[in-house]
């Protein structure tokens, strides 16, 4: 049972269009990344699939049923807009959360021991939220979203003022959560955090999908036809390549192709010169970070000409 | 329903141990208490009272003559008339005299009178001088120097007086019949607005800091509202529970002749006080949650509840008329009307007998709006909950209704 399917989904408030129409789907045990620019219709998505908001036409499917407390339950959210409850001490502040979500005080007692314990934050368990950093909030709401043990974490910018430390401890749990069975959907701005994370994604801009599909797949659609060489020795003239650009001073070269030619063509050429030895070989797949830019320019872009 | 109760308890438990309510809660009676301790000392009403309270006599100079008549028998133990102005202010300083008033002989056409004396609490005994003054000038009519006379006579302890006691009392129960109304009023009026200020507090913090989205996964809006509707309520309730027991104990402790005089400490109004307050603070409540549920920030809700405290004032303003009769039409109209019906109830009670189908009707009509204002409540808790930065506007509370 996929843990969330939407389809077609579209959202407007008063004065605009939030979200035009978005479909995807989350299947069990993924890493899964929410992508898109600021304002793209992202956290709208999230809320609908939290049944805050009700979509105005398309159909949300949580865990195989139309979303309510009984799925909600399953799931554990980490919103964009951090808050706890200012006044609290630490402790009493996610007992009181972990009752939301239907875990008794004794054993929300027993797990926080082990979480608070594990971000480095046993020691602050009587002080007040207001007066703990950020971080250490930021880690405090990370707990209350799984202290239940859901099957389906939903983190809004997960990684949001924290510090690298920290930031490597975030993605250990999440993908032992995912290890676990466990599905994660993450939306976040940092694109080498998903490379390095996320099986899937999806890409909205403007309340629509432009992209969706594995994070291979996405990258290697907006390949351009190179290939990244670093290697010694005098490199002779290679058939279907139509430029080399020395990227910087790291001795990489950058090998634009012409439209025929694969890059494996390319690295038998390489094989038959005796004389340039080849340390690395590598299809240029440019990172989701250029992705991402030139998605979001080319929509101003294309935007721009039909003005 | 599980998680409403949690919501409940958390939010009481929240307040509850807060510094300021807890001091509020237990200074408001101790204040109330000081209040009318200094007020009784310095009550300069009733003369007896007052010779008893210090023991000592008061004293008048008469260089004017117009103390014809010589201080009755039964009053040399509190007036006594001094010959000149140096003799009076010689027993002050021997310590026999509390004060004395100084008659000029201009008076007449002046007016002007002295007051002599070491105490700093001003002239005392100034009732029983002007009626014993009046009774001299007044010597030619005699008729009208009983009629003067008769309240005073009426009021001093005697060692076997019933009837005089009686009358007393009678004069104590015009004063309560003022108090006990403006007190009751006063108590539900402050618990009332209290306890659903908290409420808005509690809904707009809850937006202010964001924990209403998490929330929200958790809880229905209905559930929350109504967790959070009774654990302030409950908080109210303790509140208003101490403020009344503590009036009680007040008011037996300070009055204890009243008892004896037959005025039974009113249970029947203090249980309406509470059925009320509950009542009160439901509409009210959900009222001011629903404000909490339109605006982002607290401020923005502070100017709005001003709007709402209005109709439950309306019932303060008009609380002399109502005192007056407690049966009109217009105290019966205002205890049909939700947002007028608790705190004119409370003025009412300690009264008359309010028919039981008036409480019955009042009772209902507080009770479907309530439920009514709590509905209402938690759709635009719905709506406007996560609109926060977005102005709710009057459109899309119109839909969100709808």
């Amino acid at each position: 049972m996929d843990p969330l399917v939407i389809d077609k989904i579209a959202k407007s408030f008063a004065t605009q269009v939030a979200v035009r129409e978005v479909s995807f789907r989350v299947g069990p045990g993924e890493i899964f990344a929410l992508l898109g620019p600021n304002g793209a219709g992202k956290t709208t998505t999230i809320r609908m699939a939290l049944d805050i908001f009700k979509p105005d036409r398309g159909t949300i499917a949580l865990f195989g049923q139309a979303p309510g407390l009984d799925a909600l339950d399953r799931i554990g959210y980490l919103p964009e807009e951090r808050g706890l409850y200012r006044n609290l001490n630490l402790l009493d502040c996610l007992i009181y959360l972990a009752g939301l979500k239907g875990v008794r005080t004794s054993e929300a007692r027993r797990r926080l021991t082990l979480w608070l314990e594990r971000f480095d934050l046993a020691t602050h368990t009587q002080k007040k939220i207001n007066d703990l950093s950020r971080g250490m909030q930021q880690k405090a709401q990370f707990i209350a979203a799984l202290i239940h043990e859901p099957d389906l974490l939903i983190v809004d910018e997960p990684f949001a003022a924290l510090d690298p430390v920290n930031t490597r401890l975030i993605k250990e749990v999440l993908r032992e959560f995912a290890a676990q069975g466990r599905t994660v959907i993450m939306s976040t701005h940092q694109m080498h955090l998903v490379e390095e994370l996320a099986e899937r994604m999806v890409m909205i801009n403007r309340g629509e999908v432009v992209l969706y599909g594995t994070v291979d797949e996405v990258r290697r659609q907006f390949a351009a036809n190179a290939v990244l060489l670093d290697g010694h020795g005098p490199l002779a003239a290679l058939p279907g390549v139509l430029s080399v650009e020395p990227l910087g001073d790291t001795g990489t070269l950058l090998l634009h192709l012409d439209e025929t030619t694969a890059p494996r063509e390319i690295f038998q050429a390489l094989a038959a010169q005796p004389a340039y030895t080849v340390d690395r070989f590598a299809v240029a797949l440019p990172s989701l970070d250029e992705i991402f830019v030139r998605v979001v320019e080319g929509t101003h872009l294309a935007e721009e000409v039909m003005a | 329903m599980q998680r409403t109760f949690l919501v409940a308890r958390h939010e009481f438990l929240r307040h509850v141990l807060r510094p300021s309510f807890l001091i509020t809660t237990l200074l408001f009676p101790l204040i109330l208490g000081a209040v009318m301790l200094f007020m009784r000392a310095n009550a300069t009403t009733s003369p007896d009272e007052l010779a008893a309270f210090t023991g000592k006599p008061l004293g008048y100079v008469d260089d004017a003559g117009v103390f014809t008549l010589p201080v009755p028998a039964s009053l040399t133990a509190q007036v006594q008339a001094l010959s000149d102005v140096a003799s009076g202010v010689e027993a002050i300083q021997a310590g026999a005299l509390q004060g004395f008033y100084h008659f000029p002989e201009d008076y007449l056409q002046g007016g002007t009178v002295v007051w002599v004396s070491e105490d700093v609490t001003g002239p005392q005994g100034q009732a029983l001088i002007a009626t014993l003054l009046q009774a001299s000038l007044l010597a030619d009519h005699p008729e009208l120097v009983t009629q003067l006379g008769r309240p005073l006579a009426l009021q001093l302890p005697t060692e076997d007086g019933q009837a005089e006691l009686a009358t007393a009392m009678a004069a104590e129960r015009g004063m309560l019949t003022f108090v006990l109304p403006y007190a009751f009023a006063m108590v539900l009026y402050i618990t009332i607005f209290s306890a659903a200020s908290f409420l808005l507090q509690s809904v707009t913090e809850e937006k202010e800091n964001r924990t209403i989205e998490l929330v929200l996964t958790t809880i229905r809006p209905l559930a929350l509202l109504t967790g959070k509707v009774l654990g302030l309520g409950l908080l109210g309730f303790v509140q208003v529970s101490i403020w009344l027991a503590a009036g009680m104990l007040l008011l037996k402790t300070s009055t204890g002749a009243l008892e004896q005089a037959g005025l039974a400490v009113p249970w029947t109004a203090v249980v309406l006080a509470l059925v009320y307050y509950l009542l009160g603070y439901l509409v009210y409540g959900s009222l001011l949650a629903g404000v909490g549920a339109t605006v982002t920030h607290m401020r923005e809700g502070s100017q709005l509840v001003a709007v709402l405290i209005i109709p439950c004032i309306v019932p303060l303003w008009f609380m002399t008329a109502i005192i007056d009769q407690p049966d009109s039409l217009l105290a019966r109209g205002l205890s049909f009307f939700p947002m007028t019906a608790p705190v004119t109830m409370m003025i009412r009670v300690p009264l008359t007998t309010i028919p039981l189908w008036e409480i019955m009707l009042s009772v209902s009509v507080l009770l479907a709006s309530a439920i009514a204002c709590l509905w209402v409540a938690a759709r635009l808790f719905r709506a406007g909950t996560l609109l926060a930065g977005q102005r709710l506007d009057a459109r899309a509370i119109v839909k969100s209704l709808g």
